[in-house]
């Protein structure tokens, strides 16, 4: 599978690195001054420089970097000769791209291909000209009303998420038109709209209001309806837990050490302990800020059997013995940014890990591409660079 | 069923809660036949919460005769897939999902880590039935690894992925989604990776055993920290709705009970427009905001002049105002606005389904839109053990009478237990 990537920031990019893990040939097109997301700190040292954003060495691993400037009768010749030899095309750049190079028109004369677009409203509809973010995305996605504190504004999501999404569903997408493209030739673009990803990733929102009206709000740390189904503080840190049953309530107390709570009529089930949640942190509070998170994460879970996580903190997490254990930070070595420890896809195939590789520097690949794959002579490559084509 | 892309396909999708049915889910609306073996005590308030825990979720509140095929949050999980219900405990049983597997192209579960092996169906055993099988083993923290015994929900999840270390008010109020996200997060990538499997399988007619961990997917989602950490030693935390790029950028008060607006102002020229939108043309010529960096520096002497401008508005004009002149803007949406806001409508995101206990009911579709989509042979949840007779019968030919002695020595059934 030969895929060609039209993205910046993360939503084309997450696709394609999750394509390219699984073998497939990922060409990412930039702009000659570089997708967007180059200039996306943290940088190596704190000094901004095109080829040591985290952002974009964590989201282009494995795959071929060219230049190519899409505007123009140049460039757009050059996608197309690019297009025609490739099997999946990728754009999260906007409707105007898509329309100004006749994506539609090249899925529907290549129906055995995968076209992919990805926006923040989707191609169609009264939004669809509108300017996403990623708070803009959980906002109209219903996100955003129900995370953070009730008296005061909600809370958006640190991050990438919705194009994080956006760009696993576009991968399931392609996967999926991939493997029955014998059957069920596409001849369309599959349109991706980043608030419907939000809109169809909600645990009971959505069914609460359309089932029984009822309107979710937002709670803070606690979970609407159940409790303690929350985060709370601890000596050194915060401690989450899921106390949602008989069991998990009755050890829980014990092991904060307040056994009497156990039998307090008002606290038998997590519904009545919601509507009693002030009380309840105020009996095991004083408890958690005694202790240290990380060891309650551990005795909760190892001598207590309890559904409870410590936040655990980035560098914390890349020091983690369970992480380690399982293979999970891998080693990769890049000309400008160094060695560095890098995620490995979520899961362990036949015991193995997918080799994480290294993000291409800007432009790494044309020769490669546009001589070898195009055909293009080293004059012809010239010309295109001084007029800026590539 | 769905029709779609991934018709020859059959999936044994022994899931529950969130993530793992929705994983399915996506590979359902596809058009995969996924077929859930389920417990007869799957559908009960272990796994699917009670009217009592979650207001709404039953249809005008009213769990019915029937509670376990009324279930909002179950029937949006599972439409376009069949129920069998099995005893996996017994003989019987076991031998009916080894010839169901013996006929299938992936298995998925999600029980805690030793679950399966404790059936006498590991991965090396159903191999041996179906040596091109796919299996997909998804409990919290993987299958292997000090904690592949620790027991994960939502809420103790979110905190082992890194999320709520970053998200919060300020770095002494630390918050999570309260929306078990990385059940999302999981959801998603689960049904890539079988997907994937089935990818390399179709060039290899090799099967795959996959040990997948939500504490993996989780932080993949957030893999961009973990480099930076390294690459400038700074140990990130929350900044509220603040950006590191963006200025200003956050959610101003709207018009009316808890309406809010959310925006982000990305560069010179949409601050500039932002300026005469709001009322305030000099601020665009003043040093204090003439830059990214200076906005970012400066955005709290903007924020309450900003929302002096939104709060007299309604949130969609204001949405309407700044999205008119290229601002990124969205109204923040509540439950109750999302079936009905125009965009969705028009696009007919919402997508509505009959169900014959719970009634019709829109749910939210499938987000890759298609030019053929198939909506209209999309069926809802399945009843309880609904396909019974039908995968017994007609999938994997039993007769008539077999099958009623699977059903009176309770192997299969559709009710749950008393």
């Amino acid at each position: 599978m030969r895929v060609l990537e039209l993205g910046e920031h993360v939503g084309a990019a997450y696709c394609g690195k999750s394509l390219a893990r699984w073998g497939a040939e990922v060409i990412k097109v930039e702009p000659p001054e570089g997708d967007l997301a180059r200039g996306f700190g943290p940088f190596k040292d704190g000094q901004p420089h095109a080829e040591t954003s985290a952002l974009y060495l964590y989201l282009n691993g494995g795959k071929k970097s060219i230049t190519l400037n899409l505007e123009g009768s140049a460039g757009t010749a050059l996608f197309d000769g690019l297009a025609d030899r490739c099997d999946v095309v990728i754009c999260n750049l906007g409707r105007g791209v898509v329309e100004g190079l006749n994506l539609s028109d090249y899925a529907r004369r290549h129906p055995e291909k995968v076209v992919v677009s990805i926006t923040p409203f989707g191609l169609t509809g009264p939004y669809s000209h509108f300017e996403g973010t990623v708070g803009v995305a959980l906002a109209m996605g219903g996100y955003m009303h129900i995370m953070g504190d009730p008296d005061r504004e909600p809370l958006s999501m640190p991050g990438w998420y919705p194009d994080y999404q956006a760009g696993a569903y576009a991968g399931v997408g392609i996967l999926a038109a991939w493997l029955g493209r014998d059957t069920h030739p596409a001849g369309s673009i599959l349109d991706v709209s980043t608030m419907e990803v939000i809109c169809s990733l909600h645990q009971y929102t959505t069914v609460q209001y359309t089932h029984g009206g009822v309107v979710r709000k937002r709670r803070g740390n606690r979970f609407d309806g159940l409790y303690p189904v929350t985060m709370l503080p601890c000596k050194d840190g915060w401690l989450g837990m899921c106390i949602n049953n008989v069991g998990f309530w009755e050890r829980f107390c014990l092991m904060v050490g307040r056994p009497e709570l156990v039998d307090d009529p008002r606290l038998q089930s997590p519904s009545q302990r919601y509507l009693y949640a002030d009380e309840v942190d105020e009996l095991i509070g004083p408890a958690l800020r005694e202790r240290s998170a990380a060891e309650l994460f551990a005795e909760g879970q190892e001598v207590w059997r309890l559904p409870v996580g410590s936040v655990m903190g980035i560098s914390e997490l890349l020091g983690d013995r369970h992480l380690e254990e399982r293979g999970f930070w891998q080693e990769v070595e890049h000309p400008e940014a160094g060695s560095l420890r890098y995620p490995s896809a979520p899961f362990l195939l036949d015991g193995s890990r997918f080799a994480e590789r290294r993000a291409p520097l800007l432009g790494e690949h044309n020769q490669e591409v546009y001589g070898t794959l195009l055909g293009l002579s080293q004059e012809e490559q010239a010309r295109l660079r001084q007029m800026g084509a590539i | 069923m769905a029709k779609g892309p991934l018709q020859r396909f059959r999936v044994v999708d022994l899931t529950r809660v969130w993530a793992g049915p929705l994983a399915t889910r996506i590979i359902a609306d596809l058009g995969a036949e996924v077929i859930k073996v389920e417990y007869r005590g799957d559908r009960g308030p272990a796994y699917i919460p009670t009217a009592a825990a979650l207001p709404g979720v039953y249809p005008d509140g009213d769990p019915g005769e029937q509670p376990y095929n009324r279930q909002g949050s179950f029937n949006k999980l599972n439409r376009n897939k069949q129920s069998l219900v099995l005893d996996l405990q017994s003989e019987e049983g076991k031998a009916v999902f080894k010839r169901l597997v013996a006929i299938s192209d992936v298995v998925i579960e999600n029980f805690s880590a030793r679950v399966m092996g404790g059936f006498g169906l590991s991965y090396a055993e159903l191999r041996k039935i179906n040596p091109s099988l796919i299996m997909v083993s998804m409990p919290g923290f993987g299958v292997v690894g000090p904690r592949r015994d620790y027991i994960a929900f939502g809420a103790n999840l979110e905190p082992a992925v890194g999320l709520p270390a970053v998200m919060g008010y300020d770095r002494n109020e630390l918050r999570w989604t309260t929306n078990a996200i990385t059940d999302a997060m999981v959801g998603t990538q689960a049904a890539m990776v079988v997907l994937g499997a089935l990818w390399r399988r179709s060039e290899t007619g090799q099967g795959h055993f996959i040990d997948f961990s939500h504490q993996e997917a989780g932080i993949g989602m957030l893999g961009e920290y973990f480099l930076g950490y390294q690459l400038d030693g700074r140990e990130p935390g929350p900044v509220g709705n603040r950006h590191p790029i963006n200025a200003p950028n956050g959610c101003y008060r709207c018009a009316g009970d808890d309406e809010w607006v959310f925006l982000s102002v990305r560069d010179d020229d949409e601050f500039a427009k932002l300026c005469d939108v709001v009322g305030h043309p000099e601020w665009a010529l003043d040093t204090r905001f003439s830059c990214r960096a200076a906005r970012r520096q400066n955005q709290s002497l903007l924020d309450t002049q900003i929302e002096e401008w939104t709060a007299a508005r309604a949130k969609h004009a204001v949405m309407q105002s700044l999205q008119a002149v290229g601002i990124p803007a969205g109204a923040v949406l509540k439950s109750c606005e999302l079936v009905s806001d125009p965009h969705l409508a028009e696009r007919r995101f919402f997508v509505p389904l009959d169900h014959p206990v719970a009634g019709r009911f829109p749910y939210p579709g499938l987000p890759v839109r298609m030019a053929d989509e198939g909506l209209e042979s999309w069926t809802g949840a399945p009843l309880l053990g609904q396909h019974n007779h039908e995968v017994l019968e007609d999938l994997l030919g039993f007769s008539r009478l077999e099958v009623d002695e699977l059903q009176s020595a309770g192997v299969i059934a559709d009710k749950p237990e008393h």
